[in-house]
């Protein structure tokens, strides 16, 4: 979320669709053809359930003035209605909206949030269900219980994990409870991997380096685990571990890659970043098992200006227009089992 | 008259963040379950913090190197309006990666000692027994 | 009809253009520099700045001026400062400088000093004024870590650069009166994007007019 070095011009211009004239047509168009869009990472919330050192944060790096009242700015961005709203201005066919519980960093948007946030459209928003980790030798039958009912919810099609912000080590066995539970409801498991800007989060690899993983990748054939941001380092706003999301991807069936966040304006200045690790991943031959989020809203016309930077990147490193339209969106159909989108002409 | 100072100072003051600390000096004993020599990662952490929904346990704080298990002094700086209590969590570094366990290593002990979960004395003894192989600080929390 | 129209606007215009109502309080605001002992103040609103401003002035084009800017109600910048008039022909062309405080609060406390400097040019045109404004504002403030007793551990002084910079039009409705709308385009505290703004002010005057 980070916004520093960027012209005055290009800030302005993701604002520009506030005086647009109605949404556009769902779909882009990529190499003359027109695909639709799935966003999977969308993240909904209440700004009273994000810490303080995390509001200052995140008002730091709104444009002038919202950080004066960022929760104006949170209100208007974090429901159901305004990440519609979004989705429209960016012709994103559907979503999937997150919950999180991270009071430590990003701070809490519970499951029940996150079905309620979601019935502003249920054909188009879906949600990835999450648990508190904290105390979980106590507490773990509670959490995974209360997962359990979540995900039971048609709504829900998938877990959200972020060992970083959550505090728990990917690696350790203790915690693999949660991954036979996404076995149990055939649910694809979504992991924050890489660094992290915000305040409060670990930086160190076991928290945050996918190599962690390999351990719950191997012993869980059956579930689906989803790379998030590639491990991209958000500190050093370098792709990190991404070489190594990517050999996992090549080395297990069950490991997809989602390359939010880590090429937007803030966190890949330059823009070169984002085309690498795609470019990457193609060489690698797992270009099939991309999956597109951006990481929004974050603020006003971000989902847009997401996407629009990663078809310019797909068209970087040279993916087909069949490969786009799966990274897309009908690899997040597949996985999470949920209706296959149209581009509307 | 005064009043009317205080306030021209208050709205004239130069105060951006502040924030309020309690400095504290720990003064305890690192010990393996198996004896063994090494580097210890220190890590100081209050013990809850946040209110309602937001409350969690284990806030990091601090972190420094001690060379070896053994008697260490560490001072630090507790946020107070931030958090409460305090707990030490340490590991050892018996392969030098500066790495808690790092894929393929399962040997590297790791222990925690909660203080206190309210007030801190501005001088605290912490005994810490490094016993638990590969775990994360929070996981160790009671 | 239209006619008499187009002569009415065509005097008035003449008119204004008029060495006695250079020292107009729109134009007094807005392109700088009072005239010799008027009082002028002018007031706008908008989003998200909103500005008070007092001003007099003085022999030779001087010009000291006291201001209150504020931003969405909850950032305030009061200063104090003077102006000069460099040209003053059918062009104006006015430097200013301020002093003052920038205060605003959670979640990004700002409390502490700023300095401004400032141009502001345009021209009379009829009873417009079109007009720029173009500036550089810095602000300073300390982060403190102190202990419970109030003892100070560290300080580390913080410092906010803005580019400031407004561009509108005026337009003389009276011989004391008349009103302006101009976008605010402000960078603060660069490198951090800022969004423009838009206001609609007022300006008056009184005292000796000549």
């Amino acid at each position: 979320m980070h916004t520093h070095g960027v012209s005055m011009v290009r800030t302005i211009l993701p604002f520009a669709f506030l005086i647009a004239c109605g949404p556009p047509p769902k779909g882009v168009d990529y190499r003359g053809t027109r695909l639709a869009v799935v966003d999977m990472h969308l993240h909904p919330g209440d700004w009273q359930q994000v810490p303080e050192s995390t509001q200052g944060y995140l008002a730091s790096r709104f444009p002038f003035p919202f950080g004066l009242r960022p929760e104006q700015v949170a209100e208007g961005v974090l429901t159901g209605e305004a990440i519609l709203d979004q989705l429209d201005d960016a012709a994103v066919s559907a979503a999937i909206l997150f919950a999180v519980y991270a009071p430590r960093t990003v701070g809490v948007a519970t499951n029940e949030l996150v079905l309620r946030e979601r019935r502003a459209d249920t054909s188009r928003l879906w949600g990835l269900a999450s648990l508190p980790v904290d105390r979980w030798d106590e507490s773990s039958e509670a959490a995974l219980a209360a997962l359990s009912e979540a995900l039971d919810n048609p709504g829900m099609v998938g877990i959200k994990l972020a060992h970083a912000h959550m505090h728990f080590r990917m690696d350790d066995p203790a915690y693999f409870s949660i991954y036979d539970m996404a076995v149990a409801h055939d649910a694809p498991v979504y992991l924050h991997t890489g660094t992290s800007p915000f305040p409060g989060t670990r930086t160190e690899p076991e928290y945050t380096d996918p190599a962690y993983l390999e351990a719950a990748i191997a012993t869980h054939p059956r579930v689906q685990f989803i790379l998030g941001h590639m491990g991209y380092d958000f500190i050093d706003q370098r792709p990190g571990d991404a070489d190594t999301a990517i050999d996992l991807a090549v080395r297990y069936d069950n490991v997809w890659l989602e390359p939010s966040a880590l090429g937007s304006r803030g966190s890949d200045p330059t823009g070169t970043n984002l085309p690498l690790v795609l470019k990457k991943a193609k060489t690698a031959g797992v270009e099939a098992r991309l999956i597109y989020g951006s990481d929004g809203p974050q603020s006003p016309g971000f989902a847009a200006d997401y996407l629009e930077r990663t078809l310019t990147a797909l068209e970087a490193a040279d993916y087909s227009v069949e490969e786009a339209q799966l990274i897309l969106a009908d690899n997040a159909s597949s996985l999470f089992g949920i209706p296959t989108f149209k581009a509307e002409k | 008259m005064n009043r009317s100072i205080c306030m021209l100072l208050l709205l004239c003051g130069c105060e951006g963040y502040v924030t309020v600390v309690q400095p504290v000096e720990i003064l305890g004993t690192i010990a393996t379950a198996d004896g063994h020599d090494g580097p210890v990662r220190l890590e100081v952490y209050q013990a809850w913090s946040g209110d309602g929904g937001l409350r969690y346990p284990m806030r990091f704080i601090d972190a420094s190197w001690v060379s070896t298990p053994g008697d260490f002094t560490m001072s630090v700086e507790l946020p107070v309006e931030e958090g409460e209590g305090l707990v030490l969590y340490g590991w050892q570094d018996r392969d030098g990666d500066e790495t808690h366990c790092a894929p393929g290593v399962d040997d590297e002990l790791s222990g925690a000692a909660v203080i206190s979960e309210t007030d801190v004395p501005d001088v605290v003894d912490g005994d810490l027994v490094l016993d638990s192989p590969c775990v994360g600080a929070t996981r160790l929390f009671p | 009809m239209a006619t008499w129209l187009l002569l009415t606007l065509a005097a008035a215009a003449a008119d204004f253009q008029d060495q006695d109502k250079q020292g107009h309080p729109t134009r007094a605001v807005l392109l700088g520099g009072s005239g010799e002992a008027h009082w002028n103040a002018g007031a706008s609103v908008g989003s998200p700045w909103t500005t008070v401003t007092v001003q007099r002035g003085l022999r030779g084009g001087w010009t000291p001026l006291a201001e209150v800017q504020a931003a969405s109600f909850a950032r305030w910048q009061p200063a104090v400062g003077v102006g000069k008039r460099w040209i003053d022909r059918r062009w104006r062309l006015t430097g200013e400088g301020t002093v003052g405080w920038t205060l605003q609060g959670d979640p990004i406390p700002f409390r502490g000093p700023a300095a401004e400097l400032r141009v502001k040019g345009g021209r009379a045109v009829g009873r417009f004024a079109p007009y720029l404004h173009l500036g550089m504002r810095s602000s300073r403030t300390e982060d403190r870590v102190e202990t419970v007793s109030g003892d100070i551990l560290r300080e580390e002084a913080r410092w906010e650069t803005t580019l400031t910079g407004a561009l509108g039009t005026g337009f003389l409705l009276t011989d004391r009166v008349g009103i302006d709308i101009g976008l605010d385009l402000p960078w603060v505290h660069m490198p951090n994007p800022s969004i423009p703004g838009m206001h609609i002010g007022v300006q008056t005057g009184w005292g000796r007019n000549q």
